[in-house]
C-alpha cells in the first residue's frame, strides 16, 4: 500500500517536522541569547542595532558595575540563603509528613490525609493569608520567605505515594528487629530514596530561588530583598533607586541601563542553568510519577 | 498475619491503643507537618470573617464590627468587580482554546522525530523555561516586544512597517499572555503526553502498518486515542482552574494600560487589598472566588473519578 509517492510524502513530512523543531528550538533559545548579548555588547553597537546576534565589540561594564554594588551582592546572598535553608526546611517537612502519611495502618490516617487535602479545595484567599503572616510578626524578616512556604501539597502527595509504594514492607521488617520509626526512616528508608530526595530538593530549590511574591508582600527593608524581587524592581522601575545615579556617576555619559537590567537578569537565571542538567535527570520521572496514584 | 490480627480485633480498644503507641514516632514525624498546615492553611481561614466585617486597624480582625453582607452587596453592584470576573473567565477560556492543544500537538510531532539526539536537544530546550520565573520572562519579552529596542519592532521598522507598542496594547495583551505561557509551559507539559505515548502498545502500530495505514493515519488512529485519557484529565483540571487566570504571569506582564483586558480577580484583589488596604471588601471578593472554585473543583473531581478512576488529588 505504501507506494513510492507515500514514501516521498513521509520524507517530506520528516523534513517539515525537523524544520519545525529547528524553528521551535530557535524560539526557545533566542530570547536567552538576546539577553546575554545585550548585557555584554558595547553600547554603541547596541544603539546602532539592538538586534545583537554576536557581540562584535565586548563591554563587560554592566557586570563590573552590578558586582560593585552592595545591593546585588546582598540580594544574591539572601537568595542563596533562603534557597538552601528553605529547600532543606521544605524537605524536612515534606519527607517526615509524607512518610508518616504513607503508613497504611496508622490510626487516624484518613483524617490526617483529609486535613491535608482540604486546602487544595478551599483556601482563605490572599488577604486572610497576608493578615495571618503579618499577625505572626514575620513582616520584614527572612523567616517570611521560608517558614510560610513549607510544604507544596502536590509534592507531599507524590512523596507519600512514593513511600507507600516502596517502603511499607521494609519498615515492617525493620520494626520486627526492634528499631524505632525515626531510625528506620533515617537509616534504612532514606538511603534507598536518594533519587526521590534529589528530585524534590531540586524542585523546592528552584521554587525558593524563584520566589518573589512573598518578598513583595512582606519585605520592605531593601537590605532583605532576594534577587527575583530586586530584578523586578530594576526591570520595572530602573530610574528609581540609587542604581541609575550611581551608574551614571561611574560611567559618565554612557547610561546603559538596559545592559544593567539584562546583566541582572542573566545573573538571576545562571543558577537555574547550573542545576538544570541535574533537574533534567530527575524531573521526567517526577512528573510522570505524580500522575500515577498509589 | 498482622493484618489478620488487626481484622479480628478491629473494634478492640486495647488493639487501637497498641497501634497508636506502636506508632508514636510516626505521630512525632507527623507533628511538624500538621503544625505547618494548621498555622499557614487553617489559621488564615479565621481571617475570612473579614468579609463580613468593617476592618479597623486599631481593633484587629476580632474586634472589628460586623457588617453582615454589606461587602458582598457592594462588590456585586460594582461593575469593576464584574469586569475582572469576566476577564478571568475569558482569559482562562482562551487558555483552554490556545494553550491546551499546544503540548498535545508538540508531543505527537516530537514522537515522529527521526533523529534521537536532536529530539533530546529539542526537549532540553523546551523544558527549560518551566524553571524560570515570570520576572525573568518579562525581561526577555522586553527585548523582543518593546517599542524602541524590541527585536520585532526593529524587524517591522526595517521592513517599512509602523512600530507597534505590544506591551501596552489592549489588542495584543491576551495573545501575548497565551503565547508566552505556551513558550514557558508547553514543552514541560509534553512530558505527560510523551509518557502516555510511550505506554501505547507497539503492536497497535504494527497492526496499523499491516492494515496499510500511513503515518498520518497512525498518528490519528493510534497515537491520539492513546493520549485521550490524560488529555481529558488535563482539560477538566484546567476547568477547575477557571477562577484563577494565572496571577504569577498576569501580574508580571500587565500594566495600567491593559487593565481593561488583563485585570483578573487575583490582581484586582492584590491592588485593592494590599495596595489600598480595603481588606474587608477584597476578602469578600476572595471568598466569592474560593466558593466558586470549591464548587468547580468538586465537580471536576467527580468527573475525573468517572473518567480515570481516581480523583484529582
Amino acid at each position: 500500500m505504501i507506494g513510492k509517492s507515500g514514501m516521498k510524502k513521509m520524507a517530506v513530512f520528516d523534513m517539515l517536522n525537523i524544520a519545525f523543531f529547528v524553528l521551535v528550538t530557535l524560539i526557545m533559545i533566542f530570547p536567552f541569547w538576546n539577553v546575554l548579548m545585550i548585557s555584554i555588547v558595547d553600547h554603541k553597537v547596541y544603539v546602532e542595532n539592538s538586534l545583537v546576534l554576536f557581540p562584535s565589540k565586548l563591554d563587560l561594564g554592566a557586570y563590573r558595575f552590578i558586582f560593585s554594588t552592595s545591593q546585588i551582592i546582598n540580594s544574591l546572598k539572601i537568595s542563596v540563603f533562603i534557597t538552601i535553608l528553605g529547600a532543606c526546611y521544605n524537605m524536612l517537612l515534606t519527607i517526615s509528613m509524607g512518610y508518616a502519611l504513607s503508613i497504611k495502618n496508622l490510626p487516624g490516617r484518613k483524617g490526617f490525609i483529609t486535613f491535608v487535602l482540604i486546602p487544595f479545595f478551599f483556601t482563605g484567599g490572599l488577604i486572610p493569608m497576608y493578615m495571618n503572616i503579618k499577625n505572626l510578626g514575620l513582616t520584614d524578616t527572612l523567616a517570611a520567605l521560608i517558614i510560610p512556604l513549607g510544604i507544596n501539597g502536590w509534592y507531599l502527595i507524590i512523596v507519600k505515594n512514593y513511600f507507600g509504594a516502596t517502603s511499607n514492607s521494609l519498615r515492617e521488617a525493620a520494626k520486627i528487629d526492634g528499631a524505632n520509626d525515626i531510625v528506620v526512616l533515617v537509616k534504612i528508608i532514606l538511603p534507598i530514596s536518594k533519587a526521590m530526595i534529589a528530585t524534590f530538593l531540586l524542585f523546592y530549590g528552584v521554587e525558593r530561588w524563584n520566589e518573589w511574591f512573598f518578598a513583595m508582600l512582606f519585605i520592605n527593608d531593601p537590605d532583605k530583598i532576594p534577587m527575583q524581587k530586586l530584578l523586578r524592581d530594576i526591570i520595572y522601575n530602573f530610574a528609581a533607586g540609587d542604581m541609575a545615579a550611581n551608574y551614571r556617576k561611574m560611567t559618565g555619559s554612557h547610561v546603559r541601563s538596559i545592559a544593567v537590567k539584562m546583566a541582572v537578569a542573566v545573573v538571576t537565571v545562571v543558577p537555574i542553568v547550573m542545576v538544570y542538567p541535574f533537574l533534567q535527570k530527575y524531573f521526567v520521572q517526577g512528573v510522570t510519577s505524580g500522575s500515577v496514584k498509589g | 498475619m498482622i493484618n489478620g490480627l488487626m481484622r479480628q480485633d478491629k473494634c478492640s480498644y486495647k488493639e487501637l491503643q497498641r497501634r497508636i503507641s506502636g506508632n508514636k514516632y510516626i505521630y512525632l514525624l507527623l507533628l511538624p507537618g500538621l503544625a505547618f498546615y494548621f498555622i499557614f492553611n487553617y489559621m488564615p481561614m479565621y481571617g475570612i470573617t473579614l468579609a463580613f466585617k468593617d476592618f479597623m486597624f486599631n481593633k484587629g480582625i476580632g474586634g472589628s464590627p460586623w457588617v453582615g453582607f454589606q461587602h458582598f452587596e457592594d462588590i456585586f453592584s460594582d461593575s469593576k468587580f464584574w469586569d475582572v470576573v469576566i476577564n478571568t473567565l475569558q482569559i482562562q477560556l482562551g487558555r483552554l482554546v490556545f494553550e491546551f492543544p499546544a503540548p498535545i500537538l508538540i508531543a505527537i510531532l516530537l514522537n515522529e522525530l527521526p533523529l534521537k539526539g536532536f529530539k533530546r536537544f529539542v526537549q532540553s530546550c523546551m523544558y527549560f523555561p518551566y524553571f524560570i520565573s515570570w520576572i525573568i520572562i518579562y525581561s526577555l519579552l522586553l527585548n523582543i516586544f518593546s517599542l524602541d529596542t524590541g527585536v520585532i519592532n526593529i524587524i517591522l521598522h526595517n521592513l517599512g512597517f509602523e512600530k507597534v507598542n505590544f506591551l501596552v496594547s489592549s489588542w495584543f495583551f491576551r495573545p501575548l499572555v497565551y503565547t508566552s505561557n505556551i513558550w514557558k509551559m508547553a514543552g514541560y507539559s509534553t512530558i505527560l503526553y510523551l509518557a502516555a505515548i510511550s505506554n501505547i502498545n507497539p503492536e497497535l502500530y504494527e497492526a496499523a502498518l499491516v492494515s496499510g495505514a500511513n503515518r498520518f493515519q497512525r498518528m490519528i488512529h493510534v497515537t491520539l486515542p492513546g493520549i485521550q485519557v490524560i488529555a481529558l484529565t488535563i482539560f477538566i483540571l484546567s476547568i477547575g482552574n477557571m477562577m484563577n487566570g494565572g496571577f504569577n504571569q498576569i501580574f508580571n506582564l500587565y500594566n495600567e494600560l491593559v487593565y481593561d483586558v488583563g485585570d483578573i480577580i487575583d490582581t484586582y484583589v492584590y491592588r485593592e487589598g494590599i495596595g489600598k488596604a480595603l481588606f474587608g471588601r477584597t476578602t469578600a471578593v476572595g471568598l466569592f472566588k474560593s466558593g466558586i472554585n470549591l464548587i468547580l473543583l468538586l465537580i471536576v473531581d467527580n468527573v475525573s473519578r468517572r473518567i480515570s478512576g481516581t480523583g484529582i488529588y
